[in-house]
């Protein structure tokens, strides 16, 4: 099964055509990284505007790297949330065109399920049916979330952040140490060869959840807010000398620490008795996450998957190579065309 | 030539199919009255009841606004789709050209303002030539308070006309210029005159619109971080 996947849910304009649900004919991004690293963050409204003027590119550009004609195709996906609302909006009426056109059926495709289901990209990673059960980590810049997967579509959220995201953290943190964005990869550069112990940071440790939490595990949630506010304060009493301070080095590196370890420290508990852990998203591109969780898989003997580094950020190869699994489970709704943006969608809850 | 057309810079959208400038089918629906992709599930309906032939359509149209932006994104990105896999062209017209045209003609006036609800107490308005077939923008899109209107519109024999009287109509009453004519009720872009334009725009040579979004507005009103710790 041919299955073209369309992504827009944030600032990566996506399209990509997945064979039989992990062969990746083509995987195009457009990234809007320029256009939003001005505002050190996303702004809605600019990618929502991005989105509307290179989406057709980009459909062009993966029909022609997949090297296959518009009537191939078996059908169109498409990720309708969560995400920014005007962004889903531009995706999902573009893919609603396509599947008028070619008279095709229309998948929509939850954003969060389809980072679970980047694990299973490409002609060297598992069958999914040879993992389950396993516990997936999502951490990205929107989410970070542990998740217990039973199965395509048989998802139990065990624990996610009460505020920031790990991508968030990631941010703000490169935002207050002047490292521009996006923050992940600024600071995963400037950590390189510092010492990550200089600096105590908090791991957020949480006690008790919100109430909008209930039925969460506390030991499988994460909170970055307090470790944002503790470099603010660091900062405001060790003021940097300027740009090129060599302190910016220790203290990406004892940022980042944190991060990971705030991550690392939920690891055993959400696995339970099971002993497998996929990581997933664009924060697992970071290289002290993987370096540690590596260690940490070795140390407890459960086995770690980590998405391919081409789809872990937020692309359609993962939005199409889960609507394979989707087709053949169910065949789509007949009302898929009233398919709407959802941009507080969740998962497994 | 048979045209396709698509017009959504309002809560009340339309299709039409026009062949050989004519209006040969057309449908319109209310915002209010379904979900906000209610009409897309329809427009499946249309194509696969035939009343939409998608397969003999020479050109798509879409109004490109002013107006609401998710529904003008909307309408161009599934115009996209549908034109996309054919390479079909598409064609960018300009919702308030359409209005123009289609009051110019119903009320015989040479000249029409169209104006709409920029909110923040501003609206926006552009003033149309209809004399020939393809409403010619003598006065660009700007947005302006109410109280501040540019010297250009205090011109008497124009026709004023919006899509948002339900919101802006007290307003214009008190502002609209001595000597003009103010069209009191609302009236919409219809998809029927975005199809007839882009056919006679086509027919004489003018270049599409940009198939992004008529923006009045920039995208962001704070400034970038660097700006702001200057």
């Amino acid at each position: 099964m041919l299955v073209l996947g369309i992504e827009t849910s944030c600032d990566e304009t996506a399209a990509a055509v997945v064979r039989d649900g992990r062969f990746v004919l083509s995987n195009v991004v457009h990234t809007q990284i320029a256009q939003h690293r001005p505002y050190g963050g996303v702004v809605p409204e600019i990618a929502s505007r991005q989105h509307v003027e290179h989406l057709p590119a980009v459909l062009e550009e993966a029909m022609r790297a997949a090297g296959v004609d518009w009537s191939s195709l078996d059908a169109v996906a498409v990720t309708h949330g969560p995400g920014l609302s005007t962004s889903l909006l531009v995706g999902l009426a573009a893919a609603k065109g396509l599947a008028i056109r070619l008279n095709k059926p229309l998948v929509g495709i939850n954003h969060l399920e389809a980072h679970l289901y980047s694990a299973f990209l490409g002609p060297d990673a598992p069958e999914p049916a040879a993992l389950m059960p396993f516990v997936s980590l999502i951490v990205s810049g929107g989410h970070t979330a542990f998740v217990r997967v039973d199965g395509i579509g048989r998802y139990r959220l065990l624990g996610r952040t009460v505020d920031d995201a790990a991508g968030e953290a990631f941010d703000k943190g490169a935002n207050l140490l002047k490292l521009g964005y996006p923050g992940g990869p600024a600071i995963d550069k400037a950590a390189l060869g510092a010492d990550p112990a200089a600096v105590r940071f908090p791991r957020g440790i949480l006690r008790n959840l919100p109430a909008r939490l209930t039925g969460l595990d506390a030991r499988c949630c994460v909170s970055y807010s307090g470790l944002k506010t503790s470099l603010l304060y660091y900062l405001r009493d060790h003021p940097l000398a300027g740009a090129g301070d060599p302190v910016v080095g220790s203290l990406a590196a004892s940022f980042q620490e944190a991060i990971v370890d705030t991550l690392l420290n939920r690891v055993a508990h959400a696995l339970g008795n099971l002993r497998t852990l996929a990581v997933v998203g664009g924060v697992s591109l970071n290289s002290r996450l993987r370096g540690k969780l590596a260690a940490l898989a070795e140390k407890r003997r459960f086995r770690l998957i980590l998405a391919q580094p081409a789809f872990c950020a937020d692309n359609a190869a993962m939005v199409a190579g889960l609507a394979n699994h989707k087709l053949a489970a169910t065949p789509p709704p007949a009302e898929a065309f009233l398919l709407d943006a959802e941009p507080n969608l969740g998962i497994g809850e | 030539m048979r045209i396709l057309a698509l017009e959504c810079s309002t809560d009340v959208g339309s299709v039409a199919l026009i062949e050989d400038d004519r209006v040969a089918w057309e449908r319109s629906w209310g915002g209010s009255q379904k979900g906000r992709q209610a009409w897309v599930a329809d427009l499946d309906g249309w194509v696969r009841s035939g009343e939409i032939p998608l397969s003999d359509v020479d050109l798509f149209a879409v109004g490109v606004g002013p107006g609401a932006f998710s529904g003008l994104r909307i309408a161009i990105a599934l115009m996209q789709g549908l034109a996309l896999p054919v390479r079909a062209p598409l064609y960018g017209v300009s919702s308030g050209a359409a209005l123009a045209a289609r009051v110019g003609h119903d009320l015989g006036a040479s000249r029409v303002v169209v104006v709409g609800d920029a909110r923040r107490n501003e609206l926006w308005l552009g003033q149309f030539c209809c004399d020939t077939g393809f409403p010619d923008q003598e006065i660009p899109w700007a947005v302006v308070p109410f109280d501040r209107l540019p010297p250009d519109y205090a011109v008497p024999d124009r026709v004023w006309v919006t899509a948002d009287w339900h919101r802006i109509g007290a307003q214009l009453k008190a502002v609209c210029p001595f000597g003009c004519r103010l069209v009191e009720e609302r009236r919409v872009p219809e998809a029927r005159d975005v199809g007839l334009l882009a056919g006679a725009g086509l027919a004489a040579g003018h270049a599409s619109l940009p198939l992004t979004p008529l923006y009045l507005h920039p995208a962001v009103f704070v400034q970038p971080l660097d700006a702001a710790a200057r």
